[in-house]
């Protein structure tokens, strides 16, 4: 071994017990002026990397699922549904067939049920993960948060009294991206789902499969979901989540 | 088996596996993008990632390069995702060094700023061996290189590093 070679080993793994390195560094001078260099920069080198971790990050509840599990062999890759679409002609026409019987059906359509389909989407949305939720006591830091709000259809608010929010992500609900929180009530961790374009006209009261929860109406067009583990969860943060939000469109 | 102590027996395993790595997972994205924001995102995304597809890791002594090679792919949709909106990803470098060193640790901020500034092909490997403990063997099947080549990156990193950063006399 020469020092050229020294160096590539040492330089390179330079905790590594090698016996050939080591009688190298007995005999040269250079070569053990270069290895206190080398573990000198070691040791400052494991405490530069070390950074601080957010406690957000530490303390961080475990993931809500937004879609539902998914297993990596029913992921399909961009490229293969781009290969799979049908053609824009066809898509085309599709849209505007769904577009004049929605036109048409606009004066049958009952407030009651739009709530009760939106409900359910929302409980197929979070309902297999509620049980996730934990309490915490860290907030999602508010450079992600703000960014979660900003992310969402429309202007959408948070006052600063608001409820702990221990968790935030964009979600799609009805095709519209919008901020999906985990808020820290007193009886226990909710999720409140802010949605500025769906607009119910009164309470709507969702409880299915151990889901209880309730759509509520928010300024003029929009609505927010706050669902828990049970009525008491949902009741105690009601009234304040309310008060927090507001919607700009 | 109940379908609710299922669910309670996944979600144990999740937090006994992804617990003991947040910090780890957090430091190699942090290292990999140079962003605390995007780390945190990136690392989010993977934790939610890691629980949809927990099944598919069959042994828990496999849980950290398995958890790393999830960070890594998430960096990279999001560094695709900001390369889609033209964002200079060097615009990136210098704006985390608020939250490392502390004023009186100069040294220990010359040194980040030296790793920063190394590419990220010498860095990486850099991180995952010296932070987090992977041999050589490890690191090239977490960024599926050679183990020759992930030798000549360890090397030239800290030559770079040396040459770059003062370590003064002893």
């Amino acid at each position: 071994m020469n020092y050229e070679e020294f160096e590539k080993s040492l330089l390179a793994e330079p905790m590594s017990e090698c016996e050939k390195r080591r009688a190298l560094a007995d005999e040269s001078p250079e070569c053990r002026a270069l290895e206190r260099k080398v573990m000198q920069l070691e040791k400052r080198l494991s405490a530069a990397l070390a950074i601080p971790v957010p406690e957000s990050v530490e303390n961080a509840p475990l993931p809500s699922d937004d879609v539902g599990n998914t297993s990596s062999e029913n992921v399909v890759s961009l490229d293969a549904r781009r290969r799979s679409r049908a053609p824009i002609w066809l898509a085309a026409a599709a849209c505007l067939a769904l577009v004049s019987v929605l036109v048409l059906r606009q004066p049958q359509v009952d407030t009651v049920d739009y709530g009760a389909q939106l409900a359910a989407e929302i409980v197929e949305h979070i309902g297999p993960e509620l049980g996730m939720m934990v309490s915490a006591t860290e907030p999602v830091s508010q450079s992600k948060l703000d960014k979660v709000l900003a992310a969402g259809v429309g202007g959408t608010q948070l006052d600063r009294d608001a409820p702990l929010v221990s968790y935030a992500k964009s979600c799609v609900i009805n095709g519209q991206l919008v901020p999906h929180l985990v808020m820290q009530g007193e009886d226990g961790p909710v999720t409140v789902l802010l949605m500025p374009g769906e607009r119910v006209d009164g309470p709507v009261s969702i409880m299915q499969d151990g889901v209880e929860g309730v759509i509520l109406p928010v300024g003029d067009g929009g609505s927010i979901a706050i669902i828990g583990r049970d009525a008491a969860s949902v009741e105690s943060i009601k009234k304040a989540a309310m008060e927090a939000v507001e919607f700009s469109i | 088996m109940t379908e609710t102590s299922a669910d309670r027996q996944r979600q144990l395993r999740y937090e006994r596996l992804v617990g003991t790595y947040r910090k780890d997972l957090y430091r190699y994205a942090y290292w990999l993008n140079r962003d605390p924001q995007l780390a945190e995102d990136v690392v989010q995304d993977a934790m939610l990632r890691a629980w949809r597809s927990l099944d598919s890791l069959r042994e828990d002594q496999a849980a950290k390069p398995w958890l790393l090679t999830i960070v890594r792919r998430e960096n990279a949709r999001f560094f695709e995702r900001k390369r889609l909106e033209t964002v200079d990803i060097d615009e990136l470098v210098g704006a985390p060094t608020l939250q490392l060193a502390t004023e009186d640790d100069t040294d220990q901020d010359d040194l980040q700023q030296a790793i920063f500034a190394l590419d990220v092909d010498y860095r990486e490997p850099l991180v995952l061996q010296v932070l987090l403990g992977h041999s050589t063997k490890e690191i090239a099947e977490i960024m599926g290189l050679s183990n020759g080549a992930v030798l000549t990156r360890l090397h030239r990193a800290r030559k770079k590093l040396i040459e770059n950063f003062d370590l003064g006399e002893e």
